[in-house]
């Protein structure tokens, strides 16, 4: 079978204008063409039935799945994203390889992404944190000098591991982004340190877009 | 709300506030909530294009099922948020063309029940015909279940084609790409399926 069937009319238009326009009026030119006009006549009831067909589509309960279809996609992502990446709370000493407590990647991401969604206005479309494995080294503070003490009293004067995040935004088409952005750094910095427990040392903002209000 | 400079596109049943893309972006960063949003949206047109394809009720669950898992799992690497809609649509197209092209290599009839769509089509009687008298009522609705018999005769990439345009009104370089066909074979398609379509319902008139 041609996969190009001739529709050309004699008339010289296409059938494919035709039903493109079978919802409107007949144009001037369908008005007097024969030709246009038994186009239409062939396609219109088609035309109605077919619009008829995708709305009740829409409203048939025969054609909608069975709950527990959605159930078993969801329980498939949620054991998914349990398996995935985990940064140290805490920044591991040298000779500390295993970190103690871990937190998912996804849970910073929705942290920082919860901060920049409170700044007014905006709209966080994604959110990608990372582990800055080679930042400064730790401190070192109290008696012991901090990383190097084991034994019963081992909390030792840890830092929070660090992390850098980057958020691609929309913005209200009014809003002056240098302070925008500024506010949603601060806003990062603070719940993710407030919520997670590990510190957000650079936030790299991208607006992609601007909507309205 | 959507994209001032129209690049983030609202589809049917979007609520205000959040864009697609924004919901879209969620997800790929492992947002739960966000991908059980897409989910509940898409979940019906998707199963509602399966059962197109497929006639079969349980395989266009399985299908719809496959389809969601596939998505969740590449959703990182899609790059153009806005073209989500198209992109699922393309996973699920071809999953259902995979369906169709086995069972042409079984040389076996369609495990479907072909009077699915049929029994699905006098059920709406009352909802599309409303205040037609009942003669009236009663012919529309043979001529809807001539609509469904004719299609579920369609070559299947015909009968695809179509589906995607006209009941999913998907734009043509959005069926090429859910068909991997050229745009010029999409055209073609679609017309000559509207030709078939055409002609089968001078029977039922």
């Amino acid at each position: 079978m041609s996969e190009h069937p001739s529709s050309r009319l004699a008339c010289g238009r296409d059938m494919d204008a035709v039903w493109d326009r079978i919802g409107s009026p007949p144009d001037e030119h369908e008005r007097t063409c024969p030709h246009c006009g038994q186009a239409r006549r062939d396609l219109g009831e088609l035309a109605s039935l077919t619009a008829l067909e995708r709305d009740a589509e829409l409203h048939d309960p025969a054609l909608e799945p069975d709950p527990a279809v959605l159930g078993r996609i969801m329980d498939v992502a949620r054991a998914e994203v349990r398996r995935g990446r985990r940064f140290p709370l805490d920044e591991p000493a040298d000779d500390e390889p295993a970190p103690e407590l871990t937190v998912s990647e996804q849970a910073v991401s929705a942290s920082a992404r919860r901060a920049g969604d409170a700044v007014a206005g905006v709209q966080v479309e994604r959110c990608v944190v990372t582990l800055v494995a080679d930042g400064p080294r730790p401190r070192s503070t109290g008696p012991t000098g901090g990383f190097a003490v084991t034994g019963p009293d081992s909390y030792r004067q840890t830092r929070p591991s660090q992390v850098e995040a980057a958020l691609q935004i929309t913005v209200p088409v009014t809003a002056s982004i240098p302070s925008v952005a500024a506010e949603i750094r601060s806003s990062v910095r603070r719940r993710v340190s407030r919520e997670v427990g590990v510190d957000v040392v650079r936030v790299d903002i991208e607006v992609r877009d601007t909507h309205d209000v | 709300m959507s994209g001032s400079h129209g690049e983030h596109p609202r589809h049917p049943g979007e609520p205000p506030g959040l864009s697609e893309a924004t919901i879209v972006g969620r997800a790929q960063d492992g947002d739960l909530a966000a991908f059980e949003e897409l989910s509940r949206r898409y979940q019906g047109p998707l199963f509602r294009l399966a059962v197109r394809l497929l006639s079969d009720r349980g395989e266009a669950e399985d299908a719809l099922q496959d389809t969601m898992i596939t998505v969740w799992r590449k959703l990182p690497s899609l790059t153009d948020l806005p073209a989500f809609h198209g992109w699922v649509y393309q996973i699920m197209t071809r999953r259902c063309m995979s369906v169709l092209r086995t069972r042409a290599r079984r040389s076996t009839d369609p495990s479907g029940d072909d009077t699915f769509l049929d029994g699905v089509g006098r059920g709406r009687l009352g909802s599309g015909t409303g205040g037609q008298d009942p003669a009236a009522a009663t012919e529309y609705a043979e001529q809807l279940r001539g609509l469904n018999a004719e299609l579920a005769r369609l070559p299947d990439e015909q009968r695809a084609c179509w589906v995607l345009r006209e009941l999913h009104e998907l734009s043509y370089p959005e069926i090429a790409f859910a068909t991997n066909l050229p745009l010029s074979t999409v055209r073609g398609r679609i017309a000559r399926a509207r030709q078939n379509l055409a002609k089968g319902m001078e029977a039922w008139r």
